[in-house]
């Protein structure tokens, strides 16, 4: 059963639609910038923010204010935003929600936050039928937290509960917002870069934090747009079985994961045309990256990050990426890999230095995350 | 044709017990802290593992429930760790860790949030610890639900192991409630072939199992 | 020195989850990283966090800890040398 991409939407610190993403990145430009905000963090720090004035102007007629969480409103505007482009019915029983966040509405359990919203809220199930109560859709929603790779997971989730023949449509959601929380947490492990984040650079001193929210809807049935139309093939996951912060030294637990993600797509790695990688500029991350691709002979490979422009937007990176390397395919177009410059992994790989047409049908989308874990996926034009 | 799982063995942690198979294998007689609870049901089984005493509860409750449910039934030793996955929910996410994390920087005077916490900030943390001490590479996840789904878990598992990758795959329910005081683990072993105790991974079995005191 | 090393392994037992340890059963120029006390990554991170909360000391790049941390004779040693 084929499975295609109906409609997609972003909002990250680089705009509030998919098309505000893909000008900021032809230009080069970041969303990452120096926040000085005390109430935030108690010192500057590079953070990739959305503009919260902005979203609620747009979602003013929409979503009241005092009802839903941050998070929760760019949920609702970024669902309803991809929903405005497909023929998908939100309202159906044969369309299945499926949401993926590593903290979900965490600012609720800071006391330092006023908030008239019910505690309950902090459940991440409460949160997820909280979207799925305002659009009527009257399934159970699926949610997964599976540290950054929750993305990927909740893509190629939503694909397997369609080919189950259970539903025939998934919107799949994946967002995350920067708190002192998460803040705090990155800087105990000393893993923040000074300045906006260097993806697999001889240079590169670790992550960005960012935040953001996007929406892929999927369908067994093709709706035909002016873009060129896009399947999901197989994908899956993995686990180091290593450590429980740092990755495998080894790049093997990925390895595995893209391994059985071509099996189960019936390609080989020869039939991979563009890589998006997880690329978070701490030094093992990029370096385990560089170790699966060479395990799975994709070192010709073109490969870049996004999160020199985002940052690393945690549970909504998987979507938001996703949604960046579908138009990759969809526009023949390679996006250069922000901050990189000089390859600095021990293990040779191609990273996309600068923005140009490319003949391109098949991606690979991988991440990893805390607790070992893996996951790809691989997009591909239709015809 | 498309036969499903069987549930070769299965844990089941709360209040004062810990059932493998419905037995009791350990039990503590007085009213325990939860944290003091696991770590005498842990140290009853006298495997030595110096990295329990560093995980949260949440992973030392699912940590347990592993280890007295491979005690029972261990993995095969002939398969691959890719052969082997593990797929747990819960309803609280990791949100006992989380509050600690959150207390560790209300006070700005008194700011030192941890690393050693923080990890711990993410409920697919336990699918890491356990994959560390049993080799387990393959596919694993972490989903929310308000309750132990299981119609959604008989599914989803039946259909991962259809895919003939995992042959073996551990699965559960791992909740802790925010204020770690309240704990229910139920973790069971799903195998593609063997079928000791003649049960099929059905939404109705694993209910039974599940509902059973 | 002695009280400060008898300190520190108090503060690292604790720190560190040091189950079933005792401060007399750890030696102070036995290597804490390897295989005696199985120390990571993390603990190395913590053991930064201690420096800082309970004396003062800042140390802003990892890297750097791998000498200072060595046993617990030389972070004694660093600690004394750098308490504010």
């Amino acid at each position: 059963m084929d499975i295609f991409i109906s409609s997609e939407h972003i909002i990250s610190s680089l705009g509030l639609n998919t098309s505000e993403h893909l000008d900021c990145i032809e230009s080069e430009k970041t969303g990452i910038k120096t926040i000085n905000n005390s109430e935030l963090y108690p010192e500057p720090v590079q953070l990739g923010l959305i503009d919260r004035n902005a979203l609620y102007n747009a979602t003013a007629s929409m979503v009241d204010p005092k009802a839903y969480t941050l998070l929760e409103t760019m949920m609702l505007f970024s669902i309803s935003q991809a929903a405005s482009q497909s023929n998908v019915p939100l309202d159906s029983p044969r369309t299945l929600f499926v949401f993926s966040t590593t903290k979900g509405n965490i600012d609720l359990i800071n006391p330092k936050q006023a908030t008239n919203l019910p505690s309950e809220r902090r459940f991440l199930s409460q949160m997820a039928q909280a979207v799925c109560n305002f659009f009527n859709n009257p399934n159970k929603p699926v949610i997964i937290s599976n540290a950054c790779i929750s993305g990927v997971l909740a893509i190629d989730i939503a694909a397997r509960l369609i080919r189950t023949g259970m539903y025939d449509h998934a919107v799949v959601c994946g967002g995350d917002v920067v708190s002192e929380f998460v803040i705090s947490g990155f800087q105990s492990f000393k893993s923040i870069s000074p300045t906006p984040c260097k993806p697999y650079d001889a240079q590169r001193d670790g992550l960005s934090l960012g935040e953001g929210c996007a929406t892929v809807i999927l369908s067994n049935q093709l709706q035909q747009t002016t873009k060129p139309s896009i399947r999901v093939l197989g994908g899956a996951s993995s686990n180091d079985a290593n450590h429980i912060s740092g990755p495998s030294r080894t790049g093997d637990g990925l390895f595995f994961a893209i391994r059985s993600t071509l099996q189960k797509s019936n390609l080989q790695a020869s039939d991979i045309d563009y890589i998006c990688a997880h690329g978070t500029a701490t030094s093992f991350n990029d370096e385990m990256e560089s170790k699966a691709v060479n395990l799975a002979k994709m070192s010709q490979v073109p490969i870049n990050s996004f999160k020199g422009y985002i940052g690393h937007t945690l549970g909504a990176a998987g979507v938001i990426e996703s949604v960046l390397s579908i138009a990759s395919l969809q526009q023949q177009k390679l996006f250069k890999t922000l901050g990189y410059q000089q390859l600095g992994v021990p293990e040779p790989i191609t990273v996309i230095d600068r923005t140009a047409p490319a003949q391109l049908r098949t991606c690979l989308k991988m991440a990893s995350g805390f607790g070992g874990c893996n996951a790809a996926l691989i997009f591909q034009t239709v015809n | 044709m498309n036969t499903k799982p069987y549930i070769t063995s299965w844990c089941r942690i709360q209040s004062n017990k810990v059932c493998v198979n419905g037995d009791v294998q350990f039990t503590s007689n007085e009213a325990l802290a939860t944290d003091e609870f696991l770590k005498q049901a842990f140290k009853a089984m006298n495997k030595p593992y110096m990295k329990f005493y560093k995980m949260d509860l949440l992973s030392k409750l699912g940590f347990t429930a592993a280890e007295y449910l491979l005690q029972a039934n261990p993995f095969s030793e002939l398969l691959d760790p890719t052969e082997k996955g593990i797929v747990l929910s819960n309803r609280s996410a990791s949100l006992e860790t989380d509050t600690q994390h959150q207390q560790s920087i209300v006070d700005r005077d008194n700011y030192f949030p941890s690393p050693a916490v923080f990890v711990y900030t993410l409920p697919n943390i336990v699918i890491g610890e356990i994959c560390i001490k049993n080799a387990i590479k393959g596919e694993n996840i972490f989903f929310i639900s308000d309750h132990f789904d299981t119609c959604f878990t008989a599914e989803y598992i039946g259909g991962l192991m259809s895919e003939n990758r995992i042959k073996n795959c551990i699965f559960g329910w791992i909740e802790l409630s925010d204020d770690g005081q309240f704990f229910d683990a139920f973790l069971a072993m799903a195998s593609a072939s063997e079928n000791p105790l003649n049960k099929q991974l059905t939404a109705e079995n694993l209910a039974a199992l599940y509902n059973q005191q | 020195m002695d009280e400060l090393i008898y300190q520190l392994k108090q503060q690292l037992i604790e720190a560190l989850n040091l189950e079933d340890i005792t401060p007399e059963e750890i030696d102070a120029e036995a290597p804490l990283f390897g295989d005696g006390l199985g120390l990571d990554s993390i603990d190395a991170l913590e053991i930064i966090l201690l420096l800082e909360r309970h004396y003062g000391i800042k140390i802003d790049n990892p890297q750097q800890g791998s000498k200072i941390f060595f046993s617990v004779k030389t972070l004694a040693e660093y600690v004394t040398a750098n308490k504010k």
